[in-house]
């Protein structure tokens, strides 16, 4: 079954700004879980501290038994956790080499293996190089892997940021804003792709969405971030008609609708 | 009309590639017959230039490590090979009297573990306090040297055994082995030796930056937390690309000391440092092929100079007056060609290439629709 990712009582402080302020959070297996809030209220942060990025300042977080706040983030992916980052960040590489980087901790070939070329790490390559064709496929990638991944659109930026941590078969896949920037085509695909993403039964999903229409329509779960604390969290309807989310969204002047940042 | 094919197709390209790869290979075993002992040390000289840069844009170009350490890696595997393969009842310093080609792969693994040494500096800095923290592994390497005599033979250095390699000694002798009527010298024998090491350090270069592991590196060099957050134990990565990078540089110290035929620590300077760093960036930050074209201008480039000065405006030969020494006349253009490849063409000489091949197969391109269409109208 599905890797356990939880965090209990978590403070996060950058000098006198609590960016986190007690916050816990239990992600249950299987769901699509959204993290909502208004412009920094801390989602991201929350993202950082869970992938083991952002050191707490205190609080614990686990995932599949792993102490987060004291493993190295590969450890992490090793274990099942994957994430693709709000503001872009691809590198200088094409999008099959984009994409291969999520299968890094699912191959094995060291730099001796590597560079004698053995028909292991050959064989591995071949393998790995089949799975990101069938992910862009799948993704509408197929035309451009051979491309410079920082050239393409906006939009397909982000399907490759997608592809590349579904590459990794995650059990636990984190996506800060995956919407961020697309029109309302984009959006819509992109929503369908992560239902049947998530309807394949093997993915627990944790959302940061702004998009209130894709939460609603997507999350089984949903926890509201307003200036770094918890201030609801329950089903989406539940929560969608919480009064101190409705301040929240009203006071910062950002409805929870369609605010883009 | 009929259709034209728009591109050069795959097959053809092959076949390029396998012919182009077959001329060079001729000419680089036909070169030595030919080529008098000049063109031959310059040749020698660019092969250990070549292999070094090949490791070093593997870990600047591709890993993002910026390293000044080559000369210090590469002082490191000479004076090891040149002490295990010293036979200790000639020499006046240490000497172990192992077979050279033993001493040769022990002096690379040497390099390797001062690499390995030298790694935990990347994990603690990055940017040009890395640069300057392996500037000083440099200047270290060189006082350690130039004090411990025994090993290195101190300011005047010593001279090195010649490598031998299945029986045959890569030395001058008054009975060398000869072929088409040529006899093998010591340049000649080199060359071939330096062919091979040339050969193999080109194709793990590249495999290993086309592999998996280089894609870890690329995705280090573009940023850590990509990287960390993708699988990639960063600090291993890193361990690893210097160690890799170090066994590069270990490879063409051997043959740089067997080339010159005595190591001295002097040798091993600042300037070296800067040079390697001149050819990766000139050559192309991260690529194999521009790390050859960059060791080709740079470390051919004064020899030219040098052996032509009389032919050339503004160069004199060494001690003269009145004009320019190879050297600095070297410094100078590679100076002005690391500025103009950042400003114009950040690929380096590679990016050239790939410009100059898009615009003749464009042109040829052109040519064929245009005689195409004359012939169809
Ligand atoms: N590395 C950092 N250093 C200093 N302050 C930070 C850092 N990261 C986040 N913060 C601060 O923490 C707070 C929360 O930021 P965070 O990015 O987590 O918000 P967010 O909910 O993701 O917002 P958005 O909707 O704009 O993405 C902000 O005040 C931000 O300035
Ligand atoms: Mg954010």
């Amino acid at each position: 079954m599905n890797a356990q990712l939880r965090a209990e009582q978590v403070t996060v402080s950058f000098g006198a700004v609590k960016a986190l302020d007690d916050v816990s959070i239990s992600v249950s297996p299987g769901g699509i879980h959204a993290v909502i809030g208004p412009n920094g209220a801390g989602k991201s942060t929350l993202f950082n501290v869970l992938s083991g990025v952002y050191p707490v300042t205190s609080g614990t977080v686990v995932f599949a038994d792993l102490d987060v706040t004291k493993s190295r983030p590969h450890k992490l992916v090793r274990a099942g956790l994957a994430r693709t980052y709000q503001n872009i960040v691809l590198g200088h590489v094409t999008v099959e080499e984009a994409i291969l980087l999520g299968r890094h901790h699912l191959t094995r070939a060291g730099f001796l293996r590597c560079a004698l070329r053995t028909p292991g790490a050959r064989a591995e390559a071949k393998a790995a190089r089949q799975s990101v064709h069938h992910l862009a496929e799948m993704l509408g990638l197929a035309d451009s892997l051979h491309r410079i991944a920082t050239e393409l659109p906006y939009g397909d930026q982000k399907r490759v940021e997608l592809a590349r941590a579904l590459a990794a078969e995650p059990e636990v896949l984190l996506l800060d804003e995956p919407v961020a920037g697309m029109n309302g085509h984009e959006k819509d695909e992109m929503t369908e792709l992560l239902a049947t993403i998530h309807a394949r039964g093997d993915t627990t999903m944790v959302l940061v969405e702004h998009d209130m229409r894709m939460v609603l329509s997507l999350a089984t779960h949903c926890t509201v971030l307003d200036f770094g604390r918890v201030i609801a969290d329950g089903s989406p309807a539940y929560v969608a008609s919480h009064p101190e989310v409705l301040r929240a969204y009203l006071g910062s002047a950002h409805a929870p609708r369609e605010v883009t940042p | 009309m009929t259709t034209i094919d728009q591109t050069t197709s795959r097959p053809t390209q092959a076949v390029i590639r396998g012919v182009a790869l077959a001329l060079i290979g001729v000419a680089v075993c036909v070169a030595p017959l030919y080529l008098d002992t000049f063109w031959l040390r310059t040749g020698l000289t660019v092969a250990s230039a070549a292999v070094g840069a090949i490791g070093l844009t593997i870990l600047v170009g591709t890993t993002g490590q910026l390293s000044f350490a080559h000369p210090f890696l590469m002082a490191g595997a000479a004076v090891t090979y040149v002490t295990l393969a010293d036979n200790p009842v000639n020499t006046a310093h240490l000497g172990l009297g192992l077979p050279p080609a033993a001493a040769a792969v022990l002096a690379i693994f040497a390099a390797g573990a001062l690499g390995l040494a030298a790694s935990p500096l990347a994990s603690r800095l990055s940017g040009i306090y890395l640069g300057i923290a392996t500037l000083s592994l440099v200047f270290i390497g060189q006082h350690i040297l130039e004090n411990w005599t025994a090993a290195s033979g101190g300011f005047f250095g010593r001279p090195v055994p010649p490598m031998s390699l299945f029986g045959l000694s890569l030395a001058d002798s008054p009975t060398p082995p000869v072929l088409l009527g040529v006899p093998l010298q010591r340049e000649e024998l080199l060359w071939y030796l330096s062919a091979a090491v040339i050969v193999v350090a080109w194709i793990a270069g590249r495999n290993v930056v086309h592999s998996r592991v280089g894609r870890s590196l690329a995705a280090v060099r573009d940023s850590e937390v990509l990287a960390a957050t993708n699988g990639v134990n960063v600090r291993s990565a890193k361990r690893g690309a210097y160690i890799a990078s170090s066994m590069f540089a270990g490879a063409a110290g051997v043959l740089f000391a067997l080339t010159t035929g005595s190591v001295a620590p002097e040798t091993f300077n600042l300037g070296l440092a800067i040079s390697f760093l001149a050819m990766v960036v000139v050559g192309g930050l991260g690529s194999v092929a521009g790390a050859c074209m960059g060791a080709a201008f740079i470390a051919g480039l004064p020899l030219l100079l040098q052996e032509f000065s009389d032919q050339l405006p503004l160069i004199v030969q060494t001690g003269e007056a009145g004009g320019m020494q190879a050297s600095t006349a070297t410094s100078y253009l590679a100076g002005a060609l690391i500025v103009l490849c950042m400003l114009f063409e950040p690929r380096g000489l590679v990016g050239l290439a790939t410009r100059g091949r898009s615009l003749a197969t464009r042109a040829l391109r052109r040519t064929r629709i245009l005689t195409s269409r004359a012939t169809h109208n």
